[in-house]
């Protein structure tokens, strides 16, 4: 999958991460656009994933009828009988592949991803959840599905989510609140969106502070510094949230 | 090389955690503090030893030549990363692991992995505890049974079936010993010693062949835990029957295991109208509520 570097995702990017309006916690999220042309890995995934399945059509010959047609066909992509559907699942895997950089998702199967009803659904989903976590003006104003629209022409697309299992999510050492991953896929332009999104809590960077530090900490009355929002957990470590405590 | 080095070296490469100051003075009592400052100095340049660092004591450890030939090719990014996977062991390391430690790039660090890869000098690796990681060893390295999930997982799937056919076994043989065979009714003596222990379990495992693959007595506890957590077994004070050739207090505790008896009646405690009385807390020995004057209880005890 090839990375498409958008000006106005990169825009759209930075203003992905803020605090939330409770105070205690980060949103971070990201958007990035991916061409499905196949690029040098994908060749070889693609051939694993393939292969993976003709295996598991062995198998299931040994297996029921009924328990094979179960676990063999029915998956959000459509059946899995047909090449196309797998076609999706491998563009997904490889989405996954390429945004998280240390994680190798070639193992997970069709039934960790759901296929949203429709792509207005999901809008309105994130819509709804960004803003009630307090999403900030210049992100209300920066007009952010639009932008997605001239990338990726939202209502030709079928909309998929990612809900990891515990121990496949890449963001399990992060111990987010609440996260999603959404795959716009747009079949006729070739392309993908993913926009996944987390919300930690600040609470954690806690765990590490002793009791002293907790009751008194440091109290400075040092400005709050609104612009610079971390794009990071390691970049929590050195803001100081509120003026109060420095943790 | 001069004879104090190759010494040196060799001593360094006996140990396989190396050695410290204090060992190499002590196999070595004639030279003196200065002659083995140079010696390892001159070691460490050429790289025959490397430096490491356990807490606050400094060692020296033998490099192979074998190894040294292996790094000396790879430039200064490869032979770090390749360092590092080698400290992981059998453990493996993450990629972003590696990153945070070698401090380098993200492409950099994907190039020394693909070029390592290539030469077959370092291989991938799943783990069963985090699927998704991308971990890296040694080729020659055979990962933990930790990261592989041991006799449990078969290609990073749990085998539940193999082990709920095992725990069965487990449970069917304790059973036969847990209750007298004459009478399954009754129940032996608290003093009763002849319940199985976990060793004796597992030699009834592999004589009888249940299961394919070799089990460690570790194994068999793990999955005796289960079967207490199931609620189906429960564990013994150790045997001290040393004429019974049982192991007592030689380091780990040889545990019995005694079937547990689902109780399918209520325990007489349990009829007592105390307990669905609604006045209960006010009842005491004296005053208006007293189990003399109480109602329910004289029903009850009108049987």
């Amino acid at each position: 999958m090839k990375y498409l570097d958008i000006e106005s995702l990169r825009a759209l990017n930075l203003s992905l991460s803020f605090p939330t309006s409770s105070g205690d916690r980060h949103v971070l999220g990201r958007l990035e656009a991916y061409s499905c042309k196949a690029a040098g890995a994908d060749k070889k995934l693609f051939r694993y994933l393939e292969n993976k399945y003709l295996e598991d059509v062995e198998e299931a010959k040994d297996l029921s009828p009924e328990q094979s047609s179960l676990t063999n066909t029915v998956s959000p992509f459509g059946p899995l009988t047909q090449a196309a559907s797998r076609k999706v699942l491998f563009y997904l895997i490889a989405t996954l592949n390429a945004s998280f950089p240390d994680y190798d998702f070639s193992s997970l199967s069709a039934d960790q991803f759901t296929k949203e009803p429709s792509p207005d659904y999901c809008t309105k989903s994130i819509s709804t959840t960004l803003l009630n976590v307090g999403c900030p003006a210049r992100l209300r104003a920066s007009r952010m599905w639009d932008c997605i629209d001239d990338v990726i022409n939202i209502d030709e697309c079928d909309v998929y989510s990612y809900t990891p299992d515990a121990e496949s999510d890449p963001y399990e050492d992060e111990g987010p609140v609440w996260s999603f991953n959404y795959f716009f896929f747009n079949r006729h332009l070739k392309r993908i969106v993913f926009f996944t999104c987390r919300c930690i809590s600040n609470l954690d960077e806690l765990e590490n502070a002793s009791d002293q530090e907790l009751v008194f900490g440091d109290l400075h009355d040092e400005p709050v510094e609104t612009e610079h929002y971390p794009t990071s957990r390691y970049d929590l470590r050195e803001m100081t949230i509120g003026g109060g405590l420095r943790l | 090389m001069s004879d104090v080095d190759e010494e040196i070296y060799s001593l360094a490469l006996s140990r396989k955690d190396g050695v410290d100051n204090d060992t190499i003075e002590e196999k070595m009592p004639h030279l003196p503090a200065e002659a083995l400052a140079n010696a390892i100095n001159r070691l460490l340049r050429v790289g025959k030893i490397e430096l490491v660092q356990i807490g606050t004591l400094t060692l020296y450890k033998g490099v192979s030549m074998a190894e040294l030939e292996l790094t000396s090719k790879m430039n200064e990014e490869d032979r770090l990363i390749y360092k590092l996977i080698e400290n992981s062991g059998n453990e493996g390391i993450w990629v972003r692991t590696l990153k945070l430690k070698s401090n380098l790039p993200q492409t950099i660090v994907n190039r020394s992995l693909k070029q390592l890869e290539a030469q077959d000098i370092i291989k991938s690796v799943k783990s069963v505890k985090h699927p998704t990681r991308k971990l890296y060893m040694l080729s020659t390295v055979s990962p933990s049974a930790d990261i592989t999930g041991g006799p449990w997982f078969t290609d990073q799937e749990m085998d539940t079936d193999f082990i709920d056919q095992l725990a069965k076994q487990c449970h069917h043989l304790i059973y036969a010993y847990s209750y007298p065979r004459h009478n399954p009714a009754m129940v032996y003596p608290v003093s009763h010693m002849g319940y199985p222990t976990a060793s004796q379990i597992k030699r009834f495992i592999s004589d009888n062949r249940v299961s394919t693959v070799e089990l460690t007595t570790e194994n068999i506890e793990e999955l005796l835990t289960m079967l207490i957590y199931d609620g189906k077994i429960e564990r013994i004070a150790p045997a001290l029957d040393v004429d019974r050739g049982l192991r007592a207090g030689a380091g780990k505790p040889d545990w019995m295991y005694r079937a547990l008896r689902i109780a399918d009646k209520d325990s007489p405690l349990t009829d007592i109208p105390c307990g669905r009385c609604p006045v209960a807390s006010r009842c005491s020995g004296s005053g208006a509520i007293t189990p003399a004057k109480c109602s329910y209880l004289a029903k009850w005890l009108a049987f």
